[in-house]
């Protein structure tokens, strides 16, 4: 199936792909250049944007010329070790699936790259911003492109340090610090999953290639199949922010917002998925394992929406957006290959989506100066053109019809029904509570009173937008470029997929998908959609008379639990806290006090015995030569009498 | 005669040896105390040598009545230097080689 | 004429100590760095040379107990003595400068001059145990390396520095008498066996008794414990780096434990195999027990190098662990985490010493915000520290991953503790940044203290610490080259003598 054949009629095509190393190495000589070596602003932009730019354009190309349906290639660079009797390689895959990520990483990146030429004009350390986001491409698009699970670790890796230097970019804001180092940690201790995974298929069957291991694991047994899958789950929650482990994504707010719709939206907090999706042979030998995806998914789409429906902070909101949407992704994942099909186009539209609604949000908050929804408010008049950007991304992220989300979701709904009804009506649930908090979120946010001019405090709360000598930001050029574009994506990119997408795929998952239709309605879709007209027209209207609670700043007392709980992000950073990170600490202090009066004063005491028994020895010379003479005398004594009972025995 | 007397003979002149050495405290006396167990070694060896029909014990007889000449010689030095300095033959008051 | 090559590399930094000492100044220093300098290229050439022709050297020495004059030139020595190399002449670019001696110490101080001649010396010393193929020369350059090595502790660095030094003596002498005890034994057992010889290959071939095989083992493994050091003989350790030259402590770090590592292999395990199936499961135990020992002391420490020696500790036990799997792949790996530990924590407490200089800063919480004033120090801090972690495209990274391969065939929930053990790195490397580097410049000491300002690394500070981490990137993302030369070392004296074993014996 995937083989490195020279073709004839696609010489071109096999050229350009022998060499698709250059999509990474390109970004990363940027970004070398970019971090080392000292540039006025003119060249910073060019490089800078064109340092993704160039990946992006080889990536289309790329993809332009396997339209036409080239077989996939994998572009064997050099053997980077043998452990055991297995060879690791440093390949390259590009196949249907890693072509359209290395799209929608390349692509995105380009317009955040476009955004922040404009976001960023006035931030001293862009130089280092800019190299940062050329490394994150480089690293990401490894991830993508790997063609097996070290290199693919690698690129996770990679990803996973440049977003812990990407969220304390601001390295002066301690809050900013301790969430990259949260973050860091967080996704290293869970990347124990990736490594187990690995260390198992390398010792079980003695390779790591996406390929081999989908016909050889067959061949080992289901259980080693089932550790793997949750090895891999567990890694892969970390990275996508699934409930239990997303407290790292609403504390990666701190990183400045382009990042953010970069990063945190789109593309890293797809990796998981990314992940899940190439390993989904092995899901298939273990049904155990392939549940609790399907039980994560569920649990994060509640969780995250749960958490957005009672956020404060607009930035946050949003995090806790991308974490529900990604329950979804796990959801359609764990369903089988129908369902990775339309992973993949609900990962699709939903980075496009998101990145765009970062993109506005970003552009709203710094003309503001703040982030929190207290503070926010009436913005409709004063940024209008921010205003038709997010409102384009909510309308297709609550699934109104022929949007994108419209299908996304609508094809997720309807192959969770099929296999397991209960799943598929849990996703209609969560349709409905996506369109409560994003109405919510539009309606604090842009309609009401201006309370952003009434009340000055609270701008110490807010994400990001608290870095000091920030001052208010009008929109630009280049803002407004990428806004557009990543809007006109999100509403139209459905109708785009929709037709081609499942087959595109099917060498990938060989899954047999039946509707496509852009019109085709069936009874869920009207379910769905008639639960979305109720829940939208009813935020509206319950916001339009009630005013938060919270907008006062009264005790948390007040609030129903419910409110609270999901104020409080699930208490997971509490939990957190008190089961792991305490006894840890006091177990580290305990070592250390160990060290410091244990061992430190044993040694020293040792010493002094040492010493103090010298001076006893000492009294043996007493200058009695009589007292010596005694002594030679029994020391012989002894001496004799030990030898001649040797000899008798 | 049987070996078992010369053997007698020279374990008492070694145990008198080293009483002397052990129990007086005059310096002289100790010596003669270490002389008589030498010489008491003397006889044990040349008594097995007889008694072995060789020459072993002999040579080694010969070898100790050097080496006790070479001590005595060196040992009255030293005494007869510690008797000028302090006047006493008493071993106990010289005692200043201590911790 | 033949060169005798493996005698000239060590040869050539013993002569250069003496040779540097009545220069002085900048010139000693110059003198100290082209010595070091040709030290490491003639290992090069010693290297590309091996390729083609056998450099080993063999000449009798002490007839009577079948010594000789053996040298080896291998795959597991080889990158050993070339790292080290390495290193030394990192040391001895910004060693002085890194010099904390507050005055008024009752501790004897020297002149500088001497520090360049005994750094030399040392390296002379260790670079002659790595190539020694004699189980007697080891002896004789492991122990005659704790000299210099006590002088350079005991003459710089801080205030209570005679005490480490002594210290350290008083381990290393015992690590030393425990050494003599199993080499008196090997030795009497050689002889009564037939023609006595002390070469490794010879010694390889002689089957011990159980019991004696047993008892040797253990004083073997003891002495090289403590020179490692593992958990509960490590306080040696942490007492030197408190107090001594953070280049010492490098050095010390870096290289002479690096011997506790390599003799683990080749004596051990080359010497007594079927004791080493014996006793596997309990010195794991010990291992585990160092890397999460070292993990927890690592993120409670507050002064700053000691956090790096509780880095080497927990590394050590992890480096212990893979060779006690008893599998080809992780004594492979085991052998290159050694090399990666040699580099990234002599780069790590360098840093770390480097800081301490420009910024006065001995512990945590006594400076903050130290980015704004110094940013490559900040970014070499943080990059180094990712280099120990081990960060995936790191030399570390790619040992690491055979140590868990290999250790998965047979051990594999001791595995997964050893790597959940190394998970501490992470913490306590993003915290110590965060800690020293982020946030705004606050001086917390009191006002007295010496360094009021706080410089960046300079020039040449940098590049050493790059020149070692670009190393370590390298190898980590070619480690194949490596990997196929260590596993060329000698059959006898690595691991696939006791993979038959461990085959055979199941």
């Amino acid at each position: 199936m995937y083989t490195s054949m020279l073709l004839m009629e696609s010489g071109s095509f096999t050229l350009l792909a022998g060499n698709c190393w250059v999509l990474i190495a390109f970004p990363l000589l940027v970004a070398a250049l970019l971090l080392l070596v000292r540039m006025s602003d003119s060249w910073l932009y060019s490089v800078g944007v064109g340092g993704v730019g160039v990946s992006f354009g080889y990536a289309v190309v790329l993809f332009i010329m396997m339209l036409g349906e080239p077989e996939p290639i994998t572009v064997q660079l050099y053997t980077w070790l043998s452990i055991g009797d297995a060879e690791v390689t440093v390949s390259l895959l590009i196949d249907q699936l890693s072509i359209l990520f290395a799209l929608l990483v390349a692509g995105i990146g380009t317009l955040v790259a476009i955004y922040s030429v404009g976001y960023l004009s006035d931030e001293p350390e862009r130089r280092r911003f800019f190299g940062l986001l050329n490394l994150f491409i480089a690293a990401m698009l490894l991830l993508v492109l790997a063609d097996n699970y070290v290199l693919l670790f690698v690129g996770w890796e990679a990803v996973g340090l440049v977003s812990y230097l990407l969220i304390g970019f601001w390295q002066e804001k301690e809050v900013a610090a301790n969430a990259a180092k949260k973050a860091f940690v967080m996704n290293r201790v869970a990347d124990l999953g990736l490594l187990s995974a690995i260390a198992v298929l390398l010792t079980q069957i003695g390779t790591v290639r996406f390929t081999a291991v989908a016909e050889q694991l067959g061949a080992v047994g289901g259980s080693w199949a089932g550790v793997v899958g949750f090895a891999l789950l567990l890694a892969a929650c970390a990275k996508s922010a699934q409930v239990p482990l997303q407290s790292w994504l609403l504390d990666a707010m701190e990183s400045p917002t382009p990042a953010s719709a970069l990063i945190h939206s789109a593309t890293m907090v797809a990796a998981g998925g990314y992940l899940i999706l190439r390993s989904l042979p092995i899901y298939m030998l273990a049904p155990t394992a392939r549940l609790a995806v399907l039980l994560i998914g569920v649990l994060t789409l509640f969780g995250g929406a749960w958490m957005a429906a009672t956020g404060r902070d607009i930035k946050r909101v949003l995090a806790c957006s991308t974490t529900s949407q990604l329950g979804y992704l796990m959801l359609a994942a764990g369903l089988g290959p129908v369902g990775a099909v339309f992973a993949v186009f609900q990962l699709l539209t939903h980075g496009v989506i998101k990145a765009g609604l970062f993109l506005a949000v970003g552009t709203l908050t710094r003309r503001v100066g703040r982030s929190d929804l207290q503070g926010l408010g009436g913005l409709v008049k004063v940024l209008p053109y921010t205003f038709v950007a997010f409102a384009c991304g909510y309308l297709a992220t609550i699934g109104v019809p022929f949007l994108s989300g419209f299908y996304a979701k609508g094809h997720i709904i309807a192959t969770a029904w099929e296999t397991i009804p209960a799943f598929g009506a849990l996703a209609v649930v969560g349709v409905g509570l996506g369109a409560f908090y994003m109405t919510r979120l539009l309606l604090l946010t842009f309609t009401g009173t201006a309370r952003w001019q009434e009340a000055p405090i609270g701008a110490e709360t807010s994400t990001e937008t608290g870095a000091e000598n920030r001052q208010p930001l009008r929109g630009s050029v280049s803002m407004r470029f990428s806004l557009t574009v990543l809007s006109l994506l999100a509403l139209g990119g459905g109708l785009a997929l929709n037709g081609w997408l499942p087959g595109w795929l099917q060498p990938v998952f060989a899954a047999e998908v039946s509707r496509t239709g852009l019109l085709y309605f069936d009874w869920l879709n009207y379910v769905t959609l008639g639960l979305l007209f109720v829940v939208v027209v009813g935020t509206v209207i319950y916001y339009r008379k009630v005013t938060p609670i919270w907008f006062k700043a009264a005790s948390t007392a007040d609030e129903v639990a419910l409110v609270r709980i999901g104020a409080a992000e699930l208490y997971a950073d509490d939990a957190l806290q008190r089961g792991v990170v305490a006894p840890l600490s006091t177990v580290s202090a305990r070592v250390s006090w160990t060290e410091s009066e244990v061992l430190e004063n044993g040694a020293r005491h040792l010493w002094r015995v040492i010493g103090r028994t010298s001076i006893l020895m000492r009294r043996l010379q007493s200058g009695n030569v009589r007292t010596y003479v005694l002594l030679f005398v029994a020391g012989t004594a002894v001496l004799v009498s030990a030898m001649l009972l040797w000899a008798w025995v | 005669m049987s070996l078992s007397a010369y053997l007698i003979v020279s374990a008492v002149l070694f145990c008198i040896g080293l009483a002397g050495v052990l129990l007086r405290r005059n310096a002289l006396v100790m010596f003669m105390g270490i002389e008589l167990m030498l010489n008491a070694a003397n006889l044990a060896l040349v008594t097995f040598s007889e008694a072995h029909a060789e020459l072993d014990g002999q040579v080694a007889a010969v070898f100790t009545m050097v080496v006790a000449a070479t001590e005595v010689v060196v040992g009255l030095a030293i005494i007869i230097t510690i008797f000028r300095s302090k006047a006493s033959l008493n071993v106990d008051d010289a005692r200043r080689l201590r911790h | 004429m033949i060169v005798p090559w493996l005698t000239l590399i060590f040869v050539v930094p013993l002569f250069g100590a003496a040779i540097v000492l009545p220069l002085r100044g900048a010139r000693n220093r110059l003198a100290g760095l082209i010595i070091s300098g040709l030290t490491l290229a003639m290992a090069l050439t010693a290297l590309l040379l091996s390729q083609s022709h056998n450099l080993a050297e063999q000449v009798l020495w002490l007839r009577r107990f079948g010594a000789w004059y053996a040298l080896q030139f291998d795959g597991l020595s080889a990158s050993l003595v070339i790292a080290t190399a390495v290193l030394s002449s990192a040391v001895l670019a910004i060693g002085l400068e890194l010099d904390t001696a507050t005055d008024a110490t009752s501790a004897p101080t020297m002149r500088p001059e001497v520090f360049t001649s005994l750094v030399l010396l040392t390296e002379a010393l260790v670079i002659g145990a790595f190539l020694a193929a004699d189980l007697v020369l080891f002896f004789l350059f492991f122990e005659v390396s704790l000299l210099p090595v006590y002088l350079l502790i005991g003459y710089w660095g801080g205030a209570c520095r005679a005490m480490a030094a002594s210290r350290f003596l008083m381990f290393s002498l015992a690590s030393g008498f425990l050494l003599f005890g199993g080499i008196v034994g090997v030795v009497t057992t050689v002889s009564t066996v037939g023609r006595s010889s002390t070469l490794l290959s010879a010694l390889a071939n002689v089957e011990f008794t159980p019991g004696m095989e047993r008892l040797l083992f253990v004083l073997f493994f003891m002495a090289f414990a403590l020179k490692g050091p593992l958990v509960p003989l490590h306080s040696w350790l942490t007492a030197v780096v408190k107090e001594a030259n953070p280049a010492v402590s490098a050095l010390l770090i870096g290289a002479v434990d690096a011997l506790g590592g390599y003799a683990m292999i080749r004596f051990t395990l080359g010497l007594f195999p079927n004791a080493a199936l014996w006793a596997a499961p309990g010195v794991l135990v010990i291992a585990l027990i160092s890397i999460w020992y070292g993990g927890f002391a690592a993120v409670g420490e507050r002064h700053l190098v000691s956090m790096a020696s509780y880095t080497s500790i927990s590394h050590f036990g992890f480096i212990v662990f893979g060779i006690f799997t008893l599998t080809p792949t992780a004594i492979n790996g085991a052998a290159m985490y050694l090399v990666a530990h040699l580099l990234s924590v002599g780069a790590l407490v360098l840093v770390c010493g480097v800081l301490q200089q420009s910024s006065g800063v001995a512990h945590f919480g006594d400076r903050r915000g130290l980015r704004q004033r110094a940013p490559a120090t900040a970014a070499l801090f943080l990059l180094v520290g990712l280099a120990t972690l081990p960060l995936p495209g790191f030399l570390g990274f790619a040992a690491e991953l055979q140590v868990l391969v290999g250790a998965g065939e047979r051990h594999p929930i001791f595995a997964l503790f050893a790597v959940i053990g190394t998970l501490f790195a992470t913490v306590y490397v993003t915290w110590s940044y965060q800690r020293l580097f982020t946030g705004t410049h606050k001086l917390d000491m009191s006002p007295t203290d010496a360094v009021p300002t706080v410089r960046d690394a300079t020039t040449i500070e940098r590049s050493v610490i790059a020149v070692l981490l670009l190393l370590l990137l390298a190898f980590g993302c070619a480690p194949q080259m490596l990997r196929n030369y260590i596993a060329s070392a000698e059959p006898g004296t690595t691991a696939v003598a006791i993979t038959n074993i461990a085959e055979g014996g199941e």
